[in-house]
């Protein structure tokens, strides 16, 4: 395991370094709080991983290390849960907590099933490549 | 936020990967099984975060400090993708109660987290 963990560690700095500089930017566009820019970070990072561990990374081929630095690190590292409580925490209304929580995991959650759709082709390409060449 | 608290900040949200990743060694989820790991480290996280946010509103904590634990640490230490991607393909492999309560428990222990531990650390309430 201490071998596995310096790719998570880099990965999840360079996830950490891409979250708060996605989250600057972006809350420059909307408003002056992570409120939307967190459920677009979250949702991105969601689409990504559902992507790759659909997709590409179930061919033999993939380095462990390499599926260690993107998706426990840098995935794992840019996507936050805590800071969407935190939000769901300040807006200071139930109703308006409740609404925020459930559009935040709904979007995340809609993103990894849009993710693993589209990234489910990639998956097959190569044996069907193999398949055809025989 | 400053270049050192920037600096500071992407460590530990390295540090914090690394303690997400060790935990999930740890305790490992079977295939299709219940992801009590991920849930559990998105609950300390959630904690954590409430904690020094009511700490950094009494500045017990200065603001670079808090920026580094906060957006850095808890930030790097939680995660959203792992337990999206797991919820969707225990969904997808027709475990319909294992995807449900980890989407529930994940959110309701999370909120409970955040407010415990900003209620721990004394933080105003306005």
């Amino acid at each position: 395991m201490k071998k596995d963990l310096l790719p998570v560690a880099i990965g999840g700095a360079v996830g950490t370094a891409l979250r708060i500089l996605l989250d600057i930017m972006l809350s420059l566009i909307f408003f002056s709080v992570s409120l939307v820019s967190l459920i677009v970070i979250n949702a991105l990072g969601a689409l990504l991983l559902g992507f790759v561990v659909a997709g590409i990374w179930t061919r033999p081929k993939t380095p462990h290390w390499m599926k260690l630095a993107v998706g426990p690190g840098v995935l794992g590292g840019f996507t936050t849960f805590s800071g969407i409580m935190l939000q769901g925490l300040f807006v200071q209304n139930p109703w308006a907590t409740a609404g925020y929580l459930a559009l935040s995991i709904g979007t995340s959650l809609f993103a990894a099933l849009l993710g693993i759709w589209l990234g489910t082709p990639f998956a097959t390409k190569k044996a069907t490549r193999k398949v055809a060449k025989r | 936020m400053n270049f050192l608290s920037l600096f500071l900040a992407i460590i530990a949200g390295g540090i914090g990967a690394s303690l997400r990743y060790a935990s999930t060694v740890i305790l490992p989820a079977k295939k299709d099984g219940f992801p009590l790991a991920i849930l559990m480290v998105n609950t300390v996280g959630s904690l954590l975060v409430g904690l020094f946010t009511a700490m950094l509103a009494n500045a017990v904590l200065m603001p670079e400090v808090g920026f580094v634990l906060v957006a850095g640490f808890c930030g790097g230490f939680t995660t959203m993708s792992t337990f999206a991607v797991d919820s969707i393909e225990r969904l997808r492999a027709g475990h319909w109660m294992v995807a449900g309560l980890n989407i529930v428990g994940s959110t309701a222990l999370g909120l409970l987290a955040v407010g415990g531990g900003y209620l721990l650390g004394g933080g105003p309430l306005s």
